[in-house]
């Protein structure tokens, strides 16, 4: 196989089968649509080539700037290389390794503050915000790729569509993940025009509580243009440990090397599909990218996985103090912040704002071993990891069972 | 151009389902209210629907059905309150209030947004128990130079001196300022703790009011493409638009295009839920931030959000009567009038859709309605619909569930659109 150069190379993905042993599901085919084998690592490498790839020619501007905290970053700052450069301004980096790697592609990374990616126009440091205040005072240095909204890139995955039914007519189910939401949109699109009896869609989002690179919640994905509620036959949620699940699941048994969003999609319609009647249903998930960008985020998430990670793992069990059975001659720390402490201290108890104690435990104990402690907080759910570093530290500490809240008339002046 | 609006799940369904009505209509959907509502009920805050911006019951019903309050500024919203089953201990009052309204709120014990010293004084005077938040007209010195509501800060010791002689108790403070970020925001919280703090220790409630933004388009690159569009246009000597200054952009003499586009509000782009965990995560103090404050401290945040709720939560249809050439370009005449649609960022409304869908091409069109007035146009531009309107089509108009046609001041003068309560999950 030759190629001219390695945007030509981006698609014909194959499809791998998952062994039944695997995913223990009767009488359904699952099969792997292997994006992460694109060149630049991940399903976003299509997108890359339709926003910018086939219409370089007619960008003026002398750089591509685009909100993204990963896989499309990756693939524009490869796909930019030889005509224009590339910008990526985002707050979403939270994995260090993302971050070194478009450092190593070359991307110009333009880190703002704060976790939303939203378009804000009232917030000086939204990425979007940000990249369009750029474009409109710049237009000739910048083109925006605008993934969240453009058309571009669902269809750049009706070509992911038709090589599925070049390799499986009569496709069943196809589901993916929910990031922007145009692989899906995409890949569905061009099925449920071409096959009489079209494909059941699914989407797949993680929780509320969750975290998975890429990935949106179901609150986040009211804020991509190309989400559309109705376009999905099923929407299915699952967890940061689902994730993880079946990210290893897929790792280790099948040697399908992918990232967590790759495990959340295969754990959440694995989950639904072993309450359905299925009978011979061909089944396509998206393998949507590698897992070497997230062994930070496994570290994170799951510390058991490493070595290192091991003490934190074997931190002994939180341990708990009823109300009434705190002593005057232990030591009680006020865990709230210091306008709480100050406005309604909680009685006998010293102001160590849990922030701030957290800080110092990663130092060493700040409490002597002779002494008991016990670490006051509203609910006793948030002091549950100091009390336990504490301990870890040979110091008999406590949180207080379900808090301070409950007690309040006995403590409130 | 085409702006697309954002369209609710349940609203598509609906338009995707059903015929619409031959007569100019306004559908309104509780039901996206409630999905609405559903999308933020895990903010730790305490949520008083604004009635402000809607008269319908049914909208006030559906946030009561999930567990919200409502923020009434008037006898009336008083009374539908009422009226759609909702106990007075969910209601709060703001906005400046006469004497009588006073006299209903106190007779309830309704939670009352005291909006000047007169407003207190009349309170101390009824000498009866009250629960008041003290509106401030200036928290900081950053906002709030410029507005006729609540009390100067500088008048907080008299406050405080015509409480103390009262029965009335102060709850906390108040302050709605419109658009605000979620930094300005959390300073206003950071203000009025510092009056908790040194003035008034039994406060328990910061009131940060609404003025939240609502999402309305598809894809919000599409205004700031048109805005570019006319601004290139005007350099050029040419204008799109049925305005001579279109959006507050004017060309000087030397030919240069001046003004700052003002018809797509600020911050219209992000979700209710973003705004609001953007403010969570703000500092008050040092290493404390809001969710700290309302995590650790007895202390609630209260948000009356109208508009940020409301706005995608109806549709109005109008009845096309023919098309006809202007000498600004092609202009469809519905069977309406401009006071129909919600005035509410009315330049910047999305494209409306042309129903029955029918052939596919394109048509670039003014909207106007039939008052004998030269304003009578729904679009400062022309919008692009996919072919040509005719008689017995109707057109589609999103985003009209805040401050809806019937909020407009002379409907008396023309004909009124139906109202149609629609239920569609």
């Amino acid at each position: 196989m030759k190629a001219n150069n390695t945007a030509e190379l981006v698609g014909d993905t194959p499809l791998v089968k998952i062994d039944g042993s695997t995913h223990g599901l009767d009488g359904v085919r699952l099969w792997a649509k292997m994006e992460l084998l694109n060149p630049y690592g991940s399903v976003k490498d299509r997108i890359g080539k339709t926003m910018y790839w086939d219409q370089r020619h007619g960008i003026d501007a002398d750089t591509v700037i685009e909100s993204s905290s990963g896989n499309t970053a990756k693939a524009l700052t490869a796909l930019t290389e030889d005509k224009h450069g590339f910008k990526t301004v985002t707050n979403r980096i939270k994995l260090d390794t993302v971050r070194d790697i478009l450092t190593v592609l070359g991307a110009d990374i333009d880190e703002v503050p704060g976790s939303n990616e939203c378009p804000d126009p009232t917030n000086p440091d939204n990425p979007n915000e940000i990249i369009r205040d750029m474009v409109r005072a710049n237009p000739e240095t910048y083109y925006h790729t605008n993934q969240y909204f453009t058309d571009d890139n669902p269809s750049a995955h009706e070509g992911t569509g038709e090589e599925i039914l070049r390799e499986l007519p009569g496709v069943d189910v196809i589901v993916g993940d929910l990031g922007t939401a145009g692989t899906t949109k995409g890949i569905g699109r061009h099925i449920r025009q071409e096959q009489d009896n079209p494909a059941s869609i699914h989407g797949v989002f993680t929780d509320a509580a969750g975290y998975v690179p890429g990935g949106r919640n179901r609150n986040e994905l009211f804020e991509t243009g190309l989400f559309d509620k109705d376009f999905y036959d099923e929407i299915h949620e699952a967890s940061t440990q689902d994730a993880i699940d079946g990210m290893l699941d897929l790792i280790r048994k099948e040697g399908i090397l992918c990232g967590p969003t790759t495990g959340l999609v295969y754990a959440a319609i694995t989950d639904y599909l072993s309450d359905q009647e299925t009978d011979g249903v061909d089944v396509v998930f998206i393998a949507c990218d590698r897992m070497e960008p997230y062994i930070g985020y496994l570290k994170d998430n799951r510390p058991s996985l490493f070595t290192a990670s091991k003490q934190e793992e074997s931190l002994p069990e939180p341990a708990y103090i009823t109300y009434g059975d705190i002593k005057p001659s232990m030591v009680q720390v006020d865990t709230r912040v210091q306008f709480a402490y100050q406005r309604n201290p909680y009685p006998n108890s010293i102001n160590i704002p849990l922030k701030t104690l957290e800080s110092l435990l990663e130092q060493g104990p700040p409490f002597s071993q002779d002494e008991t402690v016990v670490l006051l907080c509203p609910e006793g759910v948030k002091t549950r990891f100091a009390t336990q570093k504490l301990r870890s530290y040979d110091v008999e500490a406590y949180s207080v069972e379900n808090g301070m809240n409950p007690y309040r008339e006995e403590w409130d002046d | 151009m085409t702006i697309p609006a954002l369209i609710p799940s349940q609203i598509q369904g609906f338009l995707d389902r059903h015929e619409i009505s031959e007569q100019p209509t306004l559908y309104e959907f509780p039901d996206v209210l409630q999905h609405n509502l559903d999308l933020i009920d895990d903010i730790p805050m305490q949520v008083y629907v604004a009635h402000k911006p809607t008269k319908s019951q049914e909208m006030i019903r559906a946030a009561h059905h999930e567990g919200y309050g409502v923020d009434v500024s008037s006898l009336g919203e008083l009374q539908n309150a009422e009226n759609a089953d909702i106990p007075p201990e969910e209601i709060e009052a703001t906005g400046p209030k006469n004497t009588l309204f006073i006299d209903e709120l106190l007779q309830r014990n309704i939670l009352i947004s005291v909006d000047s010293l007169a407003e207190l004084r009349y309170i101390a005077d009824q000498d009866v128990h009250a629960s008041v938040q003290l509106r401030v007209a200036n928290p900081t010195e950053e906002i709030g130079g410029t507005t006729k509501f609540g009390i100067k800060k500088d008048q907080l010791v008299d406050a405080k001196a015509i409480v103390e002689d009262s029965k009335a108790r102060v709850e906390g403070f108040h302050y709605h300022g419109d658009g605000l970020t979620a930094r300005l925001r959390a300073n206003v919280v950071s203000s009025f703790l510092s009056l908790i703090e040194n003035h008034f220790p039994r406060a328990t409630k910061i009131n940060v009011g609404g003025g939240f933004r609502a999402q309305r388009l598809r894809n919000p690159t599409d205004w700031s493409k048109h805005i570019q569009s006319v601004v290139e246009g005007l350099k050029q000597g040419s204008n799109e638009t049925w305005s001579q200054t279109p959006y507050g952009l004017h060309v000087t003499q030397d030919n240069t295009v001046q003004g700052r586009e003002k018809a797509m509000l600020p911050g219209t782009e992000k979700t209710l839920r973003s705004q609001l965990t953007a403010f969570l995560e703000e500092d008050v103090r040092p290493r404390t931030t809001v969710a700290d404050i309302i995590h650790d401290t007895d202390i609630s945040i209260i948000i009356e959000p109208g508009h940020a709720l409301l706005h995608n939560t109806a549709i109005a249809s109008l009845p096309v009567e023919h098309t006809k050439e202007t000498p600004n370009g092609p202009l469809t005449v519905v069977n309406a009038h401009t006071f129909m649609l919600s005035a509410h960022m009315s330049p910047s409304r999305a494209t409306p859709r042309l129903t029955p869908r029918g052939e596919e091409d394109t048509y670039e069109t003014f909207i106007g309605g039939l008052l004998c007035r030269n304003d009578d146009v729904f679009t400062t531009r022309p919008v692009t619909l996919h072919r040509q309107p005719r008689r017995g089509d109707n057109l589609v108009f999103f985003n009209q569930g805040a401050y809806a046609s019937y909020e407009q001041g002379t409907p008396q003068l023309h004909h009124r659109i139906n109202t149609e309560v629609v239920h569609e999950s």
